[in-house]
């Protein structure tokens, strides 16, 4: 449901303001739940033509105490350097010792909100949720919408829900990258902090000033950072961002249509809808005709001496940086925009250096993205390069807090990042191969899949002909790929001799098996994800093929708590359960398999097509046969 | 199928004037290179060798001509020539018997040339053709002999080539572009004199370099597809206008500017190096550049680099050699002639070739007449040109109060753009020029040296 036509259906005047379930509402009532009761912070999300929706939920540091206004901003700032531009900070959220109403709103929002907050936030209307101490639940009630100039609070009509449909279409991304970069000169550590300060803050001004411009990829378009200008390129002054991807040219791979003209071919918009759009940040070396005027001096050479002896360090600073915008956005003001997220990033870089420069020196920092389940957009974490992810719990520690995420699944270690579809790269695997197949078929079925990424392991990969011998190895490698991409470890996944490696080394098989073609089973499976990646497993074993049947309500329980995928052997061949699709009141089941035995190339169609990952019944398992499951537990860990 | 090479009628011009003049003469030919054709845009004659006693004109002969000679001239000679255009051969004119003996030697000059502008960088990054030419002017039969050598191949062998007279230069499209050069070399030690000076500041150059190599451009604010032909686009924005048969240089004139755009991949190190201090090179520079008329976008953008490296190359080494002199002039005074603090490069100075609106350049410092730019054009391009015609406020010089005023606040631009911008000086030196050095070496031109010194390799 668009929820801009059910404002206009309302005869309130302020238009509705929608509340993610996901995002914000079940985040804060968990922690609501936990014992000491406690939840305040920022609620973020979108505004556009006065429609408010709230994605997404931030909490304040423990320490922080809302009234003092420098911790508020400083909180603000801390956040800032993780939010893309686009996703605003919309309104608050604390707990009070009053029930809701307009007047104690008011009054808690007075203390809140000085000057400086009010020029940080850069918004007139904040939506504050108040939620009571005697009844810690974030509901409907709770919300107002505080005027900060008036200092008037009133009643906020909102709505939960999880469709967030408008936003899928709305809105659209620009990646930003560019390498910038740092030089600082200094005597001493001390001298270091303050030589960065005034480093990063020149080279925001710069990326703000005249010089720089962005150029979207595959397009001649161009757009100066200040001044609103376009440059170049087919936009005019009414140009809107959408109309961005009409003149995005896809290079000639010689296998399309002939070319028209020129080698190349314009895609249609509609087919770039939710796509990112790649810009690469430029900096003028030229003086543009108009503005020579003043005409310049000729080069001429500077020397300065320092007056001690000085150290200099140099480094690249790869800038990547998200930005949100709505489609009917105004071409003229992206370049603003950019040049806010970069120097939003490059504000996080410049605190990544300093923070842990005690650990590490002087370390680049990295900007890493991640996709948070339930969050449509992006939140980005600056990671110094030289820091493992296992040095950097504390940091994740307070992002988990800072995001209301249980510390009981890794989603900040690097593993976790999201790559963008124009950059993944995995090895030549397929990833997530079930997504894109038809639905299973199963009435009134509850499906409950794996969760995350894994990669699609099989026969013949890796220049290594395993055909007949080692589809267990297979299923084995897809189980381990999962547990990397879900950040719990960064071992590498093992090939088959290191499979059968750990096997010897364990005691569970002798020396020989070493470069054996022996196959291996669902318990060999658990001792080696035991032995190389510290996971313990769960063994299900049923007497027949038709008996798995009845193992859907565990099978179903496993994807939903767990999610991991399931390797499944025994008197046969071995498989690996991706999912199943389970219908409580007619029992019907199917299972969604991922099958090693695949000796063909990584092509994605073939494989859903015929079957090599799709959906089977009951009857797709050897009926006399038995079977056993090695389904692994998730380390409880972050 | 030996090579086309297409010369302007301007050089038919010349070399009907040459005949029964001299009783010998060599030069470079000057052009641009493309795969198909080579355009030849005028031959320049090197100047005779003065003997070092000062007596009688040592090399008599054709035959007797040193290649290092012409190779330093080659040198000289490319600094004043805009991107796009270059060295591309060597001609000689002589009676048939002269020019039979001299032909090992001709071969060798070729050969020295195209070296010595490789050793110094002044010949297009990935050159279009190492095919060079030489042309032979028969002095009594009038007959043109014209030969292409591979000149990356040391045993490479003559292979004939088509001369051939056509007017062309008149369609040729300028390129116009300012740039605006910030460059911060950081120095581990200092200098102890101005010699060592000059060599920190090229070895600073080579980013420079590279960023210029790496820059996307933009032609008269577009930007284009880089195989295009340049000329095709400008014909359908003017067709609306139809501005009748302007034909002037102003029709043909394209607006170039340079975006730089760091493409080197992040490899997450960083660089520690002591540093005592810094060499900054910031202003201005005015660049012209000329393609054929059917050149495509790229190949006008590589001239347009090419100028702007060259130019920046030919300043800074100019400048080096001023500040060597002046170390070692005044040898007696002062041990060690400390570096300057801060000290203006030579400005570019432009006259247009003969019946063409092709410029070409000299490099004139500060307290240099423009008689000094007309001498040097005359004897290095033997260009015979007015004072009047020469362009003298393409590019300006500081005068004291700028460099006062550029002191305390750098460069407009620089605060928001420089790439060491808001880091503050330790220590600064009192502002001393060496405007004094400079009147000594403009001296010495004038005392009737040669303006030609030979670097032996």
């Amino acid at each position: 449901m668009h929820f801009g036509s059910l404002a206009l259906n309302t005869k309130m005047a302020a238009p509705m303001v929608l509340v993610s379930q996901d995002g914000i509402v079940n985040p804060i009532n968990r922690v609501l739940n936990e014992p000491a009761k406690e939840a305040s912070g920022f609620l973020l999300g979108v505004s556009h033509e006065g429609h408010t929706t709230l994605l997404m939920c931030s909490a304040v540091d423990k320490s922080c105490d809302l009234t003092n206004t420098a911790d508020l901003n400083n909180e603000l700032e801390k956040l800032h350097c993780h939010l893309p531009v686009g996703i605003n900070v919309c309104g608050l959220y604390f707990m009070s010792s009053t029930s809701p109403s307009p007047k104690s709103v008011t009054q808690c929002c007075k203390e809140f909100i000085d000057e400086t907050i009010k020029t940080t936030l850069n918004t007139d209307k904040l939506i504050i949720a108040q939620i009571h101490k005697d009844q810690p639940a974030l509901v409907p009630d709770c919300f107002y919408l505080y005027d900060v100039n008036t200092a008037e609070a009133s009643p906020c009509q909102v709505r939960f829900g999880n469709d967030m449909g408008t936003q899928e279409t709305d809105l659209m991304t620009f990646r930003v990258q560019g390498n910038l970069t740092l030089n600082v000169i200094y005597h001493d550590d001390k001298d270091l902090q303050e030589a960065l300060t005034q480093k990063f803050t020149s080279l925001c001004n710069r990326v703000q000033s005249f010089t720089a411009l962005y150029h979207f990829q595959k397009t001649t378009i161009l757009i100066g950072a200040s001044s609103s200008d376009i440059t170049a390129g087919p936009l005019n002054r009414d140009s809107q961002a959408r109309d961005i991807c009409r003149h995005i040219q896809e290079e000639d791979d010689g296998f399309g249509a002939p070319a028209v003209k020129g080698g190349k071919k314009v895609k249609k918009e509609d087919k770039n809808a939710n796509q990112v759009l790649d810009v690469q940040l430029l900096f003028r070396l030229s003086l543009d005709e108009e503005q020579e005027g003043s005409a310049g001096l000729v080069p001429f050479v500077h020397y300065q001496i320092y007056n001690e002896e000085c150290r200099r360090s140099s480094m690249v600073l790869p800038i990547d940086v998200p930005v949100i915008v709505h489609r009917t956005t105004l071409a003229v003001t992206l370049g603003k925009l950019l040049s806010d997220g970069v120097c939003r990033q490059l504000r996080a870089m410049e605190q990544c250096l300093k923070d842990h420069f005690k650990e590490c020196g002087l370390s680049v920092p990295r900007p890493y993205h991640f996709k948070l389940p339930q969050i449509p957009n992006l939140i980005t974490v600056v990671y110094p390069a030289d820091l493992p992810d296992d040095k950097l719990e504390s940091a994740r520690r307070s992002l988990h807090n800072r995001f209301l995420l249980p510390w009981d699944r890794p989603v900040f270690r690097r593993a976790n990042a999201y790559s963008f579809p124009t950059t993944a790269k995995n090895g030549g695997y397929l990833m997530n191969t079930h997504i894109g197949l038809p639905p299973s078929g199963v009435e009134n079925g509850r499906t409950s899949l794996v969760q995350g990424t894994y990669t699609y392991h099989h026969y013949m990969q890796d220049h290594f002909n395993d055909d007949k011998w080692g589809c267990a190895y297979r299923s084995l490698q897809t189980l381990v790929s999962w547990f990397r991409h879900q950040g719990y470890t960064e071992r590498p996944v093992p090939s088959h001799r290191e499979i059968q490696q750990a096997l010897v080394d364990v005691g569970d098989k002798p020396a020989n098996f070493v470069g054996s073609r022996q196959w291996i089973g669902s318990f060999e499976v658990s001792t080696v994800l035991n032995q190389l990646f510290a996971v313990s497993s769960k063994l299900l074993y049923v007497n027949s093929g038709a008996e798995i049947a009845s193992k859907g309500r565990e099978l179903a329980l496993h994807f939903q708590t767990q999610g991991t995928p399931v390797m499944i052997g025994g008197g046969v061949l071995a498989h690996t359960i991706l999912g199943v699709d389970f219908s409580e009141t007619s029992g019907d089941i199917k299972f969604l398999i991922l099958d090693p035995h695949y000796t063909g190339s990584e092509d994605l169609k073939v494989i859903q097509d015929k079957g090599w990952c799709g959906w089977k019944g009951v009857d797709f398992w050897d009926q006399t046969a038995y079977y056993n499951m090695c389904m692994p537990q998730r380390p409880i860990e972050f | 199928m030996g090579k086309t090479i297409l010369a302007d009628e301007a050089v038919q011009e010349f070399v009907n004037g040459q005949y029964g003049v001299h009783s010998w003469m060599i030069g470079l030919i000057v052009g641009h290179c493309t795969s198909q054709k080579d355009f030849a845009v005028c031959l320049v004659p090197s100047p005779k060798e003065e003997a070092e006693d000062g007596e009688t004109d040592k090399q008599t002969t054709l035959e007797g001509v040193s290649e290092h000679w012409i190779a330093e001239h080659a040198r000289q000679v490319t600094r004043m020539l805009p991107g796009g255009l270059g060295v591309m051969g060597v001609f000689a004119l002589a009676p048939p018997d002269a020019m039979k003996s001299a032909q090992a030697k001709l071969r060798q000059v070729l050969f020295a040339v195209h070296k010595l502008l490789r050793k110094h960088k002044l010949l297009e990054q990935g050159e279009n053709s190492t095919d060079w030419t030489m042309l032979q002017i028969c002095d009594t039969t009038r007959k043109l002999t014209c030969r292409t050598f591979d000149v990356s191949n040391p045993q490479s062998t003559a292979r004939p080539a088509d001369w051939k007279f056509q007017s062309f230069l008149s369609r040729w499209p300028y390129l116009h572009c300012r740039i605006h050069v910030d460059i911060t070399v950081p120095v581990q030690h200092q200098a102890t004199d101005c010699g060592q000076y000059s060599k920190q500041i090229s070895a600073g150059l080579s980013p420079f370099v590279e960023t210029i190599h790496d820059c996307l451009a933009i032609v008269n604010g577009q930007l284009r597809d880089p195989q295009d032909s340049l000329e095709s686009a400008q014909t359908k924005r003017k067709s609306g206008k139809k501005t009748g048969s302007s034909g002037g240089a102003s029709a043909l004139k394209y607006s170039v500017e340079l975006l730089a755009q760091n493409i080197k991949q992040c490899d997450n190190k960083v660089q520690h190096s002591p540093c005592s201090a810094r060499i900054q090179v910031h202003g201005v520079m005015e660049s012209r550049s000329y393609v054929h008329n059917k050149a495509t976008v790229q190949e006008a953008i590589q001239a347009v680099k090419e100028d702007v490296i060259r130019s920046l190359q030919a300043r800074l080494e100019l400048l080096s050699d001023e500040l060597r002199q002046s170390s070692t002039e005044e040898e007696v005074k002062e041990v060690d002639t400390e570096p300057p603090c801060s000290i203006a490069t030579p400005k570019r100075v432009f006259a247009t070739l003969p019946g063409t609106h092709i410029s070409v350049c000299d490099y004139a410092f500060r307290d240099e007449t423009p008689q000094d730019s007309l001498d040097r054009l005359n004897e290095l391009l033997n260009l015979q040109v007015m004072e009047e015609q020469l362009e003298l406020e393409a590019e300006k010089v500081p005068d004291d109060s700028d460099m006062e005023a550029s002191d305390r606040s750098s460069f407009s631009l620089s605060a928001a753009e420089s790439e060491e911008g808001q880091q503050e000086a330790r220590k600064r030196r009192p502002v001393k020029y060496i405007g004094a050095a400079l009147g000594a070496a403009g001296a010495l031109l004038a005392a009737g040296l040669s303006y030609l010194v030979i670097q032996q390799e």
